[in-house]
């Protein structure tokens, strides 16, 4: 696996609006689940888009990806990012299953973790829309298992159009207790970015 | 017991590059590939072999691009261009796509993401403009793909998830 080049960690009031943003996410995440979630680290990075995939581990590694896009004020891309067997896990959570129950991901798994997605990415955009005054909606969230490159692709695509490089938030949490971890993606448009950093200046 | 020794050197493509060869031991790779397609082709006489990995169908919308080579329009002609430098016969050279998946499937990303689709579209057409023919294709459907050119021989072979693989 090649190493991701990556900047200076992103710093300011837009990166800490950022990272607040996805502490509340995962404080509602622990809520539906009924588990607490700990944050265990949270990164903001500009990247080259074409090595978004280097950071779940390589193209080819295959993932279960929670896709939501961002309309309204601005566009942006957000994305839970889990193995199979961890979203797996994260199902048995959900469904309130003894450990192990779920072994695939049929039409009833993905839509609970699709609500998963709802509950994360509508934390995260009502910190945003709330503190910067912005109007931002999540689409309903596609649940995709299949190679991590092939799930990302559909981002990269639409940050390539405008840019080559893109601020990438990671945020990776766990369970305590439980074999679950799982990355949460922060992908801003460059219009997103832009009415961020607004904000920060008007700030 | 005959030991068999891998001696290709992998050369990866990855989003928005191409590259192209005349070394026999090199092997072409984009790594899972979703609504991209993989552009490849070979000229079987002179085992000039080249791959894409092209992201967006048209270079002309949105704002100016920096690379050429992230674009199918604009991508399938400087390929031909570096294959026919190293030596490649246009006529003769075998052109093939595979991806142009529609990864998300849920309601309300029908059309907005619908990338996969357009990009087969915009390889189906350049090709058509330019007078030259895919002579196969691996394209749609839901899932990624993991697309191998093998420079020795040509042959391109396509790997899904679930183990499943065969060549185009």
């Amino acid at each position: 696996m090649s190493e991701v080049q990556t900047s200076e960690a992103a710093s300011g009031a837009w990166a800490k609006l950022i990272q607040k943003g996805t502490a509340k996410s995962m404080e509602n995440l622990s809520q539906m689940v009924g588990q607490t979630i700990e944050t265990k680290t949270f990164s903001l990075r500009e990247i080259p888009i074409a090595q978004i995939s280097q950071l779940v581990g390589g193209p080819e590694v295959m993932s279960v990806g929670i896709y939501l896009t961002v309309s309204g004020s601005a566009d942006g891309h957000l994305m839970l990012i889990y193995d199979p067997g961890i979203a797996c896990a994260f199902v048995d959570l959900l469904m309130m299953q003894p450990e192990g129950t779920t072994t695939t991901l049929g039409e009833m798994e993905q839509s609970a973790l699709g609500e998963m997605g709802n509950i994360v990415g509508a934390s995260f955009l009502n910190v945003l829309a709330d503190d910067v005054g912005m109007d931002l909606r999540p689409s309903p969230p596609a649940v995709m298992l299949d190679m991590a490159g092939a799930l990302l692709d559909l981002v990269a695509a639409d940050l390539l159009m405008t840019q080559d490089d893109a601020y990438v938030a990671e945020t990776t949490f766990s369970a305590p207790g439980r074999e679950i971890t799982g990355m949460f993606f922060v992908m801003p448009s460059a219009s997103l970015l832009e009415k961020l950093m607004e904000w920060e200046r008007a700030a | 017991m005959t030991l068999m020794v891998n001696r290709e050197q992998s050369v990866v493509i990855s989003l928005g590059e191409l590259h192209v060869t005349k070394e026999p031991e090199t092997l072409l790779v984009c790594y899972g590939i979703g609504s991209c397609i993989a552009f490849a082709a070979y000229d079987p006489a002179t085992k000039v072999a080249g791959m894409a990995h092209f992201v967006l169908p048209d270079s002309t919308s949105g704002s100016r691009p920096k690379t050429l080579e992230r674009f199918v329009d604009a991508g399938i002609p400087v390929m031909l261009d570096q294959m026919q430098a190293a030596g490649a016969m246009r006529s003769r050279t075998i052109f093939k796509i595979a991806g142009g998946a529609h990864m998300a499937v849920a309601k309300g990303f029908e059309s907005r993401l619908n990338i996969g689709e357009r990009n087969i579209e915009a390889a189906r057409e350049t090709m058509k403009s330019l007078g030259l023919r895919l002579r196969g294709e691996d394209v749609g459907g839901t899932h990624g793909r993991t697309v191998r050119l093998f420079a020795g021989t040509g042959a391109l072979t396509i790997s899904t998830v679930g183990g499943s693989s065969y060549e185009l």
